[in-house]
């Protein structure tokens, strides 16, 4: 079935009636199927609940060690322990203490190091090449460093975590810096705007969403400095669940403490998504 | 070049839009290739400055000299050797078997259906740290070769994956309706259309995939520290306080990494090219 004429689809009668009707109507060609938010919803919640029904049956009936693979019962009962036994939440409080003060030094030096590089050439020339590269260098690399130099405690977290957002942020903003259109900056100037009011009344907004995106990248990048901190220095926080976990081979904690990060990951992006959302709405109402 | 010179291609492109890309003359092109040796030097000039004015230990930051000079002995004991080829054989073979998310990622992207069974797993995963499996991974497979395969295999192939169900997601309908309309069964339209246009998203998650993978590798190595891989060597300095070795093998690391990142996205630029003929 490779050459298939529709018939008049847009309210055409074929020139010949019923010339066509022998030919089956085409099935779904053409165009993607399309779920509605309910199906999507629906298979989603039953996509889940098989793959955690799955799991439980292999863990369970499989002959798989547990220290491979414990049941879904296990892992929701070593949560249920490390809550109890009041480890959970406090390391966890620590850890999202330490993120969100890394995460704010990080917005504090990136963003207006962002719009001055961006916007003075000089600095753009001199400084790019070094952000680049350690924007582009593997953050995990920096940790042996910063072990000996700061030590293994909250300071290297605090600053794996700045070393690994700021970059991300700042390459976006700088970027997003010298796409403002020229011709904006040319008739600014021709109705005799000095730098100062260039740089508020056209650079600012026009970088706005650019600066969305960095604080973004920033807070997944940084999410990730988290991470290689914590498994590091282990001394308190997530990390400390884990690094004690490994050493007892207790292989229930180490899903339960991945399946935990994943909703503060998730957690995470989807605040700086709603946030953004705000941002936005209330610039909108400003205009 | 200036803006009313223009190339066949240039014709119909109105004035406004913008520059052109610009080609540069020959002394431009060398002087934007030296900006990486010169800021290099100048890295070199501050680092070297910083240590003769402050004078610090040694053990917390050696001079520039001191870590060539290290970097020279561990050549010659061939222990650099060693490290490279130790390294290298766990990313190469980790890279291959994650080259099977590509037709697996062509498939996921052809069926919608597919593609809403398997997303909340693949993004999960994605939006994971992959450094988060290593402690699993160290748990499950011991401190051995395996778990560094495993690590690669595993950070790189869910982003390459999703690239390329990416990739297909994005082929204009258009272009598969005419390929339809000019007789083109499922698999010549595959074959002819949807792989080409896929092409760049392939390579963008072949390139993204060889940075990830890289740094699945480099987690492993530093949390285990074997000797004989470079981020084992690194940690294995930084434990006897060898400072200066240890800041040969992370520049090494570094050079190695931004040699991976510039090599791929040469590779990228070379599988698009095509595309970036028609949008100029």
């Amino acid at each position: 079935m490779t050459t298939t004429l529709q018939p008049g689809t847009d309210g055409r009668r074929p020139l010949v009636p019923g010339a066509f009707r022998r030919q089956r109507m085409p099935h779904r060609r053409g165009r993607r199927r399309v779920f509605t938010r309910r199906q999507r919803i629906v298979v989603s919640v039953l996509n889940l609940t098989a793959f955690f029904v799955i799991w439980q049956l292999i863990a369970t009936y499989g002959n798989v060690p547990t220290l491979f693979l414990p049941s879904v019962t296990d892992v929701w009962q070593a949560l249920v322990d490390l809550n109890n036994e009041g480890i959970l939440w406090d390391n966890l409080w620590v850890s999202l203490s330490i993120y969100l003060i890394g995460l704010a030094i990080s917005m504090v030096i990136a963003i207006p190091l962002g719009l001055m590089i961006g916007g003075i050439p000089v600095l753009d020339k001199a400084l790019s090449t070094y952000i680049w590269a350690l924007y582009t260098l593997p953050r995990i690399v920096l940790m042996p460093l910063l072990l000996v130099w700061v030590g293994i405690n909250d300071a290297a977290r605090i600053w794996i975590i700045v070393l690994s957002a700021v970059p991300a942020t700042l390459v976006v903003i700088m970027e997003g810096v010298k796409t403002v259109d020229n011709s904006l900056l040319v008739a600014g100037r021709s109705f005799g705007a000095s730098r100062y009011q260039l740089f508020s009344k056209i650079v600012m907004p026009a970088t706005v969403p650019f600066i969305a995106i960095g604080v973004r990248m920033g807070v997944t990048r940084g999410l990730l400095g988290l991470f290689i901190g914590e498994i590091f220095t282990g001394v308190n926080g997530i990390g400390y669940i884990l690094t004690l976990a490994q050493k007892t081979f207790d292989s229930a904690t180490i899903y339960a403490m991945l399946l935990v990060f994943l909703f503060f990951c998730i957690a995470m992006v989807s605040a700086t998504t709603w946030l953004e959302r705000k941002v936005m709405e209330g610039r909108r109402q400003l205009d | 070049m200036s803006a009313t010179a223009s190339t066949p291609t240039d014709i119909g492109t109105p004035e406004h839009i913008g520059p052109r890309r610009k080609t540069g003359s020959l002394g431009k092109r060398i002087r934007s290739r030296l900006t990486g040796p010169i800021s290099l030097l100048v890295f070199l000039g501050v680092w070297q400055a910083a240590v003769t004015l402050t004078d610090p230990d040694p053990y917390i930051l050696p001079s520039p000299g001191a870590v060539w000079d290290a970097f020279i002995l561990a050549v010659e004991n061939g222990e650099v050797w060693a490290a490279m080829k130790g390294s290298a054989g766990p990313l190469a073979i980790g890279m291959l078997f994650s080259l099977i998310a590509v037709p697996l990622g062509l498939i996921i992207g052809l069926s919608p259906t597919l593609d809403l069974i398997t997303s909340p797993y693949l993004w999960g995963f994605f939006a994971l740290p992959n450094v988060a499996f290593a402690p699993l991974l160290i748990l499950i497979t011991g401190f051995s070769t395996t778990t560094s395969i495993w690590m690669v295999f595993l950070s790189a192939s869910v982003p390459l994956c999703l690239s390329c169900k990416d990739g297909v997601q994005a082929v204009d309908t258009t272009l598969v309706k005419a390929g339809r309309s000019f007789g083109g069964g499922r698999v010549a339209v595959f074959v002819k259309v949807i792989a080409p246009c896929s092409l760049p998203f392939i390579a963008s998650g072949i390139r993204n995939a060889i940075s990830r993978g890289f740094v699945g590798l480099l987690s492993v190595e530093l949390l285990i520290g074997t000797k004989g891989t470079i981020g084992g060597e690194v940690i294995q300095s930084g434990r006897v306080y060898d400072t200066a070795r240890m800041f040969a093998f992370i520049l090494l690391l570094i050079a190695i990494a931004l040699l991976l990142v510039s090599g791929s996205r040469w590779l990228e630029t070379w599988a698009s090219r095509w595309r970036e003929e028609v949008v100029i």
